[in-house]
């Protein structure tokens, strides 16, 4: 596996895990409005690609227990063919002693750019970045933005928000 | 001790909203004036401050804001560790605390106000009078038409006025009167109007808003309405509108939201203001043989990392202003009498009071969609005034915009419960969607009555620069306690009209009251009150009606630590008022008259 399959097979179990099209791990791109403080977030060209973050959480990933746990992962999924789903392989990767809880690691890393080592049970230890908070993905899923990077016109939050499908693209 | 013969017009410890109000009005009318503050100088811009934010897990109050070793303050870190008790940890000394003291505040150019969530109510007229009229507490010496009524300005403005004017208050008069005069007391002067229109209601304001129509708690009317704001509802004095970053407290990223900072720079353009930051005020000096205080000592440090204090240093001011907040002032109050005769007053740091916050939370029986706007933009009123109050604290309700960000650290604690369940996938996207887009929080805050008991003194123990610390002596009483009973019965016919599913549970906060059974989380509001109260003589009070000292003629008190009570409003606008008023008295000593 070379470092663009291993990113690509890292996305789609990722988008399996997630619930969330890898489409959809692209921010938001709402033109103009972005607010011109946050510098460090990136450009908007930078913005649009969807993988920026997937190689810093690889690298969480390969940092802990030797990097076997998402060696091993990869590596199945990798190897998954039909008729089995990848919801199945998840099935059985959640009962695992390590497998399962990389895989929960992997959710919060992407819904709250947060790194919570697999061994540590819920005791968070970083914020991965600014960029990893502001397009982290449990925002979209409220149809909402994070809290201090709203991106909205005034008033916005008197109307109903757009749909669901409209923040993010549910995997089937 | 070096010398310095510069004499200033006024010395002003602290760069608060009284502070800086206190520089641009006494600055305008072309004294000099220095500012002493402890903490940091006005930062550039915010982008380094709410990169600080993103970037701490806690998401504090205070994340924003580094630590500073110099100039530390009373904050969440140290209520949320087992060691709240341990007066060799942190910095407030809560060794003796009934109940921890829960408030917290920054040390800094520009104040706590940094991290307000920008409530801008008015005190109601019977705040001002609670003894004479439900025979609690006490009397303020002033009454609310001499801050809401009289004409203080050419232009007839009073002095809320002038403070709604320079915070810039969203709101509409028509909204802040329903139900009032009870009494026939006009709230506002006939032509006023505020700044700027009303912050538009949330779509779970709009919720709340039609299912409390017609509702009764105790035979008083409730309603709903939309909470005076310093937040822009347009662009106003070169800041633009909001854009509902759901992230007033702790840092507006784009500074819709006003903060001290506004009216410091506008201060600075006077040629008579100066500033000294990274200045700790350690002393008050008397003029020997007189009641007058001759200067402020203070020291200085050049970085918060290093061993680097100066010695100490004077500044000399004609007038004097204390306006640090209701626990630096009385602290620095208090350090001045050790090893001389002077402030010897016992009421210094008395009558620490605070809005006990009691907070509800649920889901509501559709979306309502919560995470978006301000962090509040309406409230529940009618339960602020009542002849009840002969018998427990009056409540202002404000409904939260931020979901279960306050109970449970959301958004991140829902998503964890159900990973760790082993939810993911669609289900995980439909079932956070469905608990997150119905999330409510509501919080009473409580009127606490003064008690001389709940009071600021000095530590044994010493901060990094040599100083005591504050020590606090705290608790809420029967009053307050009635008052948590009585607002969880509201929250239960509340939640059962509206179809809120409850959720709320006991958290072990170290600040819970347990009374009749009854077990009530509260939090602090941040509105320390009371230290330094105002009043008719030294015998119950520290300072007068114009906010000076009973004891120094020119030594006067500016904040939150005057209130004589504290009512249910946010004092913000309450205090701004004041230290307009402070400087119009300052400026008619300053001519002789």
């Amino acid at each position: 596996m070379d470092v663009n399959q291993r990113e690509e097979i890292f996305l789609q179990l990722s988008a399996s895990l997630t619930g969330i099209a890898v489409s959809s791990f692209a921010p938001i791109d709402r033109g103009a409005n972005i607010p011109g403080q946050i510098a460090k977030v990136g450009d908007l060209e930078a913005r649009n690609s969807p993988i920026r973050l997937a190689p810093v959480y690889l690298q969480l990933l390969d940092s802990w227990n030797d990097g076997k746990a998402i060696e091993e992962a990869l590596a199945r999924t990798a190897a998954i063919k039909a008729p089995r789903t990848i919801q199945e392989l998840i099935n059985e990767f959640m009962q695992h002693a390590e497998l399962g809880p990389l895989c929960k690691s992997i959710i919060k890393l992407w819904y709250l750019g947060v790194w919570y080592a697999p061994d540590q049970h819920g005791i968070a230890s970083h914020v991965v970045s600014s960029q990893a908070y502001v397009e982290s993905l449990v925002w979209k899923v409220m149809q909402a933005h994070p809290a201090g990077y709203s991106m909205g016109v005034f008033g916005h939050w008197s109307d109903i928000p757009p749909s669901l499908d409209s923040f993010v693209t549910i995997v089937k | 001790m070096s010398k310095n013969e510069t004499v200033y017009d006024v010395v002003i410890v602290g760069t608060g909203i009284s502070g800086a109000i206190l520089a641009k009005e006494l600055g305008g009318k072309g004294y000099s004036v220095l500012l002493l503050e402890a903490g940091v100088p006005m930062p550039h811009g915010r982008e380094a401050l709410v990169e600080n934010f993103f970037l701490d897990i806690r998401k504090l109050p205070e994340s924003p804001f580094p630590d500073n070793k110099f100039a530390p303050s009373a904050n969440v870190k140290d209520l949320i560790t087992p060691s709240v008790r341990d007066p060799s940890h942190g910095y407030l000394d809560q060794s003796d605390a009934t109940i921890p003291f829960g408030s917290t505040y920054e040390r800094r150019a520009g104040g706590t106000m940094w991290h307000w969530m920008g409530t801008s109510l008015r005190f109601l007229p019977n705040d001002f009078r609670m003894k004479d009229t439900y025979g609690r507490g006490t009397n303020w010496p002033i009454a609310y038409k001499e801050l809401a009524i009289e004409s203080r300005r050419e232009d007839g403005s009073s002095y809320y006025d002038l403070a709604e004017d320079e915070i810039g208050v969203s709101a509409n008069v028509a909204d802040q009167t329903i139900g009032n005069p009870k009494d026939g007391e006009p709230l506002y002067r006939s032509s006023r109007k505020y700044p700027m229109p009303a912050i538009p209601l949330s779509t779970v304001d709009q919720f709340f808003k039609n299912g409390v129509r017609g509702m009764k708690f105790d035979g008083l009317d409730v309603w709903h309405y939309a909470t005076p704001a310093g937040r822009n509802s347009r662009p106003y004095k070169n800041r633009r509108a909001c854009a509902g970053n759901t992230n007033c407290v702790p840092i507006c990223p784009i500074q819709a939201k006003y903060d001290p900072t506004v009216t410091l720079h506008a201060a600075f353009n006077y040629r008579g203001v100066f500033a000294h930051f990274q200045s700790i005020a350690t002393r008050l000096l008397v003029r020997e043989g007189t009641n007058e205080i001759d200067s402020v000592e203070f020291i200085q440090y050049g970085s918060s990392t290093e061993k680097s204090l100066s010695p100490p240093q004077i500044a000399r001011g004609r007038v004097v202003v204390l306006a640090a907040n209701g626990i630096e002032t009385p602290k620095l109050l208090l350090n001045s009498g050790i090893g001389n005769r002077h402030f010897k007053n016992g009421n210094i740091g008395r009558n620490l009071m605070d809005h006990p916050f009691y907070i509800r939370w649920g889901l509501a029986p559709e979306k309502v969609y919560p995470y978006r706007g301000p962090l509040s933009t309406g409230g529940l009123d009618g339960l602020r005034d009542g002849a009840f109050r002969k018998d427990r604290s009056a409540f202002r309700i404000e409904i939260g915009n931020d979901g279960w960000r306050l109970p449970k650290s959301d958004p991140a604690d829902t998503l964890i419960d159900l990973v760790d369940k082993n939810v993911f996938g669609k289900d995980l996207v439909l079932q956070l969607n469905d608990i997150l887009t119905r999330q409510v929080r509501i919080g009473f805050e409580l009127e606490q009555l003064p008690d001389p008991n709940n009071r600021v003194s000095l530590s044994t123990h010493k901060d990094a620069a040599g100083i005591p610390r504050p020590k606090i002596q705290y608790s809420v009483s029967e009053y307050e306690s009635k008052g948590f009973a009585a607002a969880a019965r509201l929250t239960n016919d509340l939640f059962a009209r509206l179809g809120i599913d409850d959720k709320s549970t006991n958290r072990d906060l170290v600040t819970t009251k347990e009374w009749q059974g009854g077990k009530y989380d509260f939090m602090g509001a941040g509105h320390i009150m009371g230290t330094c109260r105002m009043g008719i003589s030294s015998a119950d009070s520290v300072v007068d009606r114009n906010q000076r000292s009973h004891d120094y003629t020119n030594l006067f008190i500016v904040g939150s630590s005057v209130f004589p009570t504290g009512g249910t409003a946010n004092p913000t606008l309450t205090l701004a008022a004041l230290a307009f008023w402070a400087s119009d008295t300052i400026d008619a000593k300053l001519k002789g008259k």
